[in-house]
């Protein structure tokens, strides 16, 4: 029940992004909501749980923006699941913590999905843009982490309470 | 002994499973289109009705916010205006007169009149990529509506890019600023021919690169660039951009241009398909 909740709350999220988001891009670039969700909640919940929203979050993405299945879906899995990893012996109470860690994920997922995009034939020469797509959009990311971080905190105690304690 | 615990782990395996799944998936469906295509139809209906009333918010949002400024420069903006009314009238006599000419010259050498006037299906702009990396936006009608795949998407103002996909009632349409478009341009006053291929290397954010242009061709700033029309995909004579930057290619006998597109497209709300163009019907595929 928990995933399903945290799925549609996905969904929800992806609205959101592709359309009301477009309201805070500043010079092309544009903060990443649902990546900055699977990030947070992976360095919350662990790496399972963000592997699990980061591959939601890609194959949304697949289905209604991409030209095939599974890219954006293998490139988010993986950024998922390395943050989960990276954080989970790491104590997340400091903001700055929460910041760092968005920032150095939104890099990792970049490098990710340039990888990806140079083997599938999706991207020519991105290392032009590594300095006006990948560093603006890991700052916007940064930012709204904390913001972010404490909805995914409220969240998961809202869901202790209704899947744990009431049912 | 580490390599040897980490190929024991059940995690180790599970990953390598769901990651060599997701590289079949992908590899398959960038060859099988129809599978690809019923799995999207569901998801974007559900998700449309939603995508279409946030879209309309956001738009509400952004115009109510730019009316602010305007308001403070509509004297200066109506005084303008009038300005150029004047001219356009002027224009507009001159157009009228050559039109006349034209129609009678045509008649007289015995050309065939060629209908200029498009098929046009309007759309909304209902939802965009998320990312910040490729550049496709989703549009509120499709086969239902006539939109196949490859035709042509302009506004008022000039090229927009084209039609990736469509579904029973959307369409995914790629802009031109997307890094994997390709649109075949001229320069309108040279009459020099190439290929405009998106925002690439060392084009900078928002601008396009047209390539294979002639290294003799006297291109200059301010030149207009519009669809050439040749691959059929996108109809000649439409706007697309203006030159800002021409240089020659490093070891090659070729030059490129660096194209500011004239569509506004942090603004793009509503687009037109083109079904139909010069007598065609139906699309215009490659």
């Amino acid at each position: 029940m928990r995933m399903a909740a945290y799925v549609l709350i996905m969904c929800a999220i992806m609205i959101f992004q592709s359309t009301v988001m477009e309201l805070f891009k500043i010079c092309g670039i544009k903060p990443d909501l649902p990546l900055v969700f699977a990030l947070c909640t992976a360095m919350a919940k662990g790496e399972n749980m963000g592997a699990f929203l980061g591959f939601v979050n890609g194959v949304l993405e697949d289905i209604i923006y991409g030209k095939f299945l599974g890219f954006a879906a293998l490139i988010k899995f993986l950024t998922g699941y390395i943050q989960g990893y990276i954080t989970r012996d790491i104590f997340k109470g400091p903001i700055i913590l929460t910041m760092s860690f968005t920032f150095l994920g939104t890099l990792v997922y970049n490098i990710i999905l340039i990888f990806m995009g140079l083997i599938f034939g999706e991207m020519t020469n991105p290392w032009h843009f590594l300095m006006p797509i990948v560093l603006p959009s890991a700052l916007f990311n940064m930012l709204i982490s904390p913001f972010v971080y404490g909805a995914v905190v409220k969240i998961e105690k809202f869901f202790d309470f209704y899947f744990n304690v009431k049912y | 002994m580490f390599l040897f615990n980490i190929f024991r782990s059940k995690r180790f395996w599970l990953l390598g499973l769901v990651l060599s799944l997701l590289i079949f998936a992908t590899s398959y469906t960038a060859r099988n289109q129809y599978f690809f295509n019923r799995l999207e139809f569901p998801v974007i209906t559900v998700f449309s009705p939603a995508q279409k009333v946030l879209s309309a918010v956001s738009v509400a949002i952004k115009e109510g916010f730019s009316t602010i400024p305007e308001m403070l420069t509509l004297k200066k903006q109506n005084e303008e205006l009038q300005k150029q009314i004047r001219e356009l009238e002027q224009y507009k006599q001159k157009y009228l007169e050559y039109q006349r000419e034209n129609i009678n010259l045509r008649s007289m050498l015995g050309l065939k009149q060629r209908n200029l006037q498009y098929e046009l299906e309007a759309a909304e702009v209902i939802g965009r990529e998320p990312g910040n990396w490729f550049n496709v936006i989703l549009i509120d009608k499709g086969e239902e509506n006539g939109i196949k795949k490859d035709m042509a998407v302009v506004t008022d103002q000039g090229l927009v890019g084209y039609v990736l996909s469509a579904g029973e009632n959307y369409a995914k349409v790629m802009l031109i600023t997307d890094n994997r478009s390709s649109v075949s341009a001229m320069i309108e006053r040279t009459r020099d021919n190439g290929i405009l291929k998106g925002t690439i290397d060392p084009a900078p954010m928002g601008y396009i690169k047209m390539v294979y242009l002639p290294q003799e061709a006297n291109i200059i700033k301010g030149d207009v660039v519009i669809s050439s029309g040749l691959g059929g995909l996108v109809p000649k004579g439409i706007i697309i951009g203006e030159v800002v930057e021409a240089q020659k290619e490093p070891n090659e006998f070729m030059q490129y241009a660096i194209v500011k597109p004239e569509v506004d497209f942090q603004k793009l709300e509503q687009v037109f398909v083109i079904k139909s163009h010069d007598g065609s019907r139906g699309g215009s595929n490659p």
